[in-house]
């Protein structure tokens, strides 16, 4: 398949973190993966070790729902315009496995898995309280 | 199945955007295939909607 070229005028991004892309140009695969465990605790003042690891979480080593299966389906594509312009792009925050690109992306495979923990003081007149 | 695609002229004149988040993709290009997933494990007490701000003055203000 003869691929298009991509212009684009102007591109401000503000910030990016955690696995994320930002490419120009073409690529073939990409495959980002981003694990995070993300503690709230009520009340702390400085930044703190808490002693958790992945494994100790289901949804880091749970399997995706497999996708029901897609029909042979024979696909051509016809270009009558080798370009794709966009004037200006303007992204405040790129995060957690995701990706900005400017060309042809032939296979994007992302995943990204997040376990949040909040440490309450105390939760509705009960005793202290940690929400794993 | 045969299915067939004519692109023709693209012009995009601005596109903004606050975030690109969770395995989530924003492309200028062609593309063939994209599987994205993201997994969320959150704690049922983020969904308890209340005032975080003290609506009421306290007596010693007044």
């Amino acid at each position: 398949m003869l691929q298009r070229s991509s212009y684009v005028d102007t591109i401000y991004v503000d910030s990016m973190s955690r696995s994320s892309m930002f490419e120009i140009g073409d690529v073939n695969r990409l495959r980002p993966r981003m694990l995070a465990i993300a503690v709230q605790e009520e009340g702390i003042t400085e930044k703190g070790e808490v002693p958790v690891e992945f494994a100790d979480f289901p949804v880091f080593s749970k399997q995706p729902s497999a996708l029901p299966p897609v029909p042979p389906i024979r696909q051509t594509t016809i270009h009558h315009y080798p370009k794709i312009s966009v004037g200006n792009i303007s992204v405040l925050g790129i995060a957690a496995s995701s990706t900005l690109q400017i060309g042809s992306l032939n296979l994007l495979d992302a995943e990204a898995r997040i376990k949040h923990i909040r440490i309450l003081n105390e939760e509705q007149n009960s005793t202290p309280n940690n929400t794993l | 199945m045969n299915f067939t695609v004519h692109n023709w002229d693209l012009h995009v004149g601005n596109i903004e955007v606050t975030a690109v988040s969770s395995s989530s993709t924003l492309l200028v290009g062609d593309n063939e295939k994209i599987n994205l997933s993201s997994f969320f494990d959150t704690p049922p007490e983020s969904y308890i909607v209340g005032s975080l701000v003290p609506l009421s003055r306290s007596i010693e203000e007044r």
